[in-house]
């Protein structure tokens, strides 16, 4: 795996992803330690990608599981298939198999779907597989509750079958948009880390390796401008994900450099409610490109 | 050891285990390196951004107390200091925002709207008479019903609901012979909020606190969970006397139980008081806490901002019912009012029964 911190720099880096080292050392650490990572952080400043790009270093499956409110067991841990038990009841009546016989049947792991938390426990890959819980501020309290019992132990108790232990950890990876504080007690048994929207200097570092091609100066003026744009009180304000979509529509329109109408036509990559694009044409546009190309502080 | 003592001295609380799972990454990483030291204790003894500068301070100050010689500070790449501000500043202008636009809103209802029912929606709570105070509760009842009924996102099994509740058919199915298997149904379970009203019952808020106490009465009735405090120099917990189910009944009970009405107020000891002696019963994760007040505040500015950062970290939204906000070029300028503007999700009018609606209608969109 990782021998240091500046190792994982630079593999990520190799993957396309520009990690300080704050998010390096966070990421050695939990692999080195075996514990979870809580990533948190403003929508759009790459929090999934962690998780996404270290499967890739490691060269190991990405299970991922996205959190909803009203998430529960069944759909987090295992569900049996009814469907199938109820018809496999059927058949096996029909062909007279004793009744004991049929219960033991159906409750096996061919009648059992596995959903994330399980496939995360059983994986048996080389490696252990990287477990995404996205977005883990959108489930209910009590699913919070029931993920510190998962996370802690890794094993799984299912009444038909026995329990199930992992035989290693997985990689585990949260992330929180902070909707909501979490728990403590979940808190506690991560390793955390906020990211924060990337300065100037590693926000075009970024514009380069995922939109190859792009013009240096126009990458520049680009990062500037939504750098500019991210002083301004939006009430959302444009996050990595957004700079790059908007690299990437400028790139594909052939445009050279900025200019107030480029600007005003292809704002929608960047703001994306209909308040802030008001308060968008309110802004001296002009002076905003004409700084952006002088790069004036 | 000597790096704890520093932290909690910056008012950053360590838990024993993380402070292990510290030494133990301390294993892995060489403890001479100012940058893998840092970054090792911050991600395990820190768990909320608000505390990132504090730790930065602290690991700095202690780094600069030890012998070895400091590489210069650049390695604060990120700039959490002004992050952290930055954020702040931005949520109180955003807040100032939605102010501004409920006072509009409120202007245009006002000019447009019509009807015994819609004036007495918009007239002010201090200025009821008897007769439109009865009206008024009639309307109040019917608002909260429409609160009470919600529905979660976690089922329970229902014969009127639209999705086959697997489990249960196929436990019947084993006691019934298949051919002629029921249909069983499940749907969402209601769920009902979990309210923590704290009203201020000060002598500035005589003409509104009745009524609000009335609307929690309401509200008490058809929501089990609602707790209700009520505060002007101290903090006094009467969920249980508004048990009683005659509405002056059980206000008279109340004032006789509190000694502090149309006292002076000091909103930061009352909320401290909440904090540090019924939020843990009352509290939980969801809950939604809803402070009405008008933001006078006598005591100290510090003591409510500290108050109000604790409550904020505790419950899924804090809300604050202000009656002066009605007025007509109100600007919050108190402050109380001003502190508080920083640390709550939204500042609302209650100044009359259209506010409360208004009110009513957030607190079902929170819940979602």
């Amino acid at each position: 795996m990782f021998s240091d911190t500046d190792e994982v720099v630079a593999r990520f880096a190799q993957a396309g992803y520009i990690a300080d080292h704050q998010l390096a050392a966070l990421t050695f650490l939990s692999v080195r330690l075996g514990k979870p990572m809580l990533l948190e952080g403003e929508p759009g400043v790459g929090k999934t990608e962690v998780a996404k790009v270290l499967a890739k270093i490691l060269g190991t499956e990405l299970i991922r599981m996205q959190c909803y409110e009203g998430l529960d067991t069944h759909h987090a841990l295992y569900e049996w298939n009814y469907l199938r038990q109820m018809i496999e009841v059927r058949l096996e009546e029909a062909r007279g198999v004793a009744k004991e016989e049929i219960g033991r049947n159906i409750f096996s792991t061919e009648f059992l779907l596995k959903r994330p938390l399980l496939q995360a426990i059983q994986s048996e890959g080389e490696l252990p597989p990287v477990l995404l819980i996205d977005e883990v501020d959108r489930s209910d309290e009590e699913f919070e509750a029931f993920l510190l019992e998962v996370l802690s132990d890794f094993q799984i108790t299912i009444p038909e079958l026995g329990t199930i232990k992992a035989t290693r950890k997985p990689f585990v990876v949260l992330t929180s948009n902070r909707t909501r504080e979490l728990h403590d007690a979940l808190k506690r048994r991560c390793l955390y880390h906020w990211i924060n929207y990337p300065k100037f200097e590693k926000e075009l570092a970024i514009v380069r390796a995922k939109v190859p091609g792009i013009d240096e100066s126009l990458a520049r003026q680009i990062c500037y401008f939504v750098e500019r744009l991210r002083e301004l009180d939006f009430y959302k304000r444009a996050g990595v994900a957004e700079t790059l979509d908007w690299a990437q529509a400028l790139l594909f329109l052939g445009v050279a450099e900025l200019d107030a109408t480029i600007v005003d036509s292809t704002m929608g990559c960047i703001l994306k409610s209909k308040d802030d694009l008001e308060k968008f044409k309110t802004l001296d546009l002009a002076k905003l490109v004409a700084d952006a190309k002088q790069q004036k502080p | 050891m000597r790096f704890e003592q520093a932290l909690r001295a910056s008012g950053l609380s360590v838990n024993p285990a993380n402070l292990i799972d510290f030494c133990q990454s301390l294993e892995h990483i060489n403890i001479t390196n100012r940058h893998d030291f840092h970054a090792a204790g911050r991600v395990t003894l820190v768990h909320r951004q608000e505390d990132l500068d504090r730790f930065d301070e602290a690991f700095r100050r202690f780094w600069e107390a030890t012998d070895i010689p400091a590489e210069p500070p650049d390695f604060q790449q990120d700039g959490a200091g002004e992050k952290s501000d930055g954020d702040s500043s931005a949520q109180g202008q955003t807040q100032a925002e939605t102010l501004l636009e409920l006072t509009d809103e409120n202007e245009d209802v006002g000019a447009t709207s019509y009807g015994s029912q819609e004036i007495l929606m918009q007239r002010d709570l201090a200025a009821l008479t008897d007769a439109e105070l009865a009206q008024a509760r009639r309307m109040l009842a019917s608002l909260v019903d429409a609160l009470a009924s919600e529905r979660g996102r976690r089922y329970a099994s229902n014969d009127r609901g639209s999705r086959l509740d697997f489990r249960r058919m196929l436990r019947r199915h084993s006691l019934h012979s298949p051919e002629c298997m029921r249909l069983l149904f499940k749907r969402e379970k209601i769920q009902k909020p979990r309210l923590v009203l704290l009203c201020d019952i000060s002598g500035s808020m005589e003409g509104y606190s009745r009524f609000l106490i009335e609307f929690i009465f309401a509200l008490r009735r058809t929501l089990p969970k609602v707790e209700v405090g009520v505060f002007a120099t101290r903090m006094t917990m009467i969920t249980r006397l508004l048990e009683e189910r005659n509405v002056d009944r059980a206000l008279a009970q109340v004032t006789q139980k509190v000694r502090d009405w149309g006292g002076g107020t000091d909103i930061g000891g009352c909320l401290g008081e909440f904090n540090d002696y019924y939020a843990g019963k009352v509290v939980r994760a969801k809950t939604v806490v809803v402070i009405l007040s008008d933001g006078w505040d006598c005591g100290e500015p510090q003591q409510l901002r500290l108050a109000l950062e604790q409550l904020r970290r505790r419950v899924h939204r804090l809300l604050w019912l202000n009656p002066l906000l009605g007025g007509e070029g109100y600007q919050p300028l108190c402050t109380g009012i001003r502190t508080a503007l920083r640390y709550i999700d939204e500042m609302l009018p209650a100044h009359n029964l259209e506010s409360l609606v208004r009110v009513a209608r957030i607190l079902r969109e929170v819940w979602r």
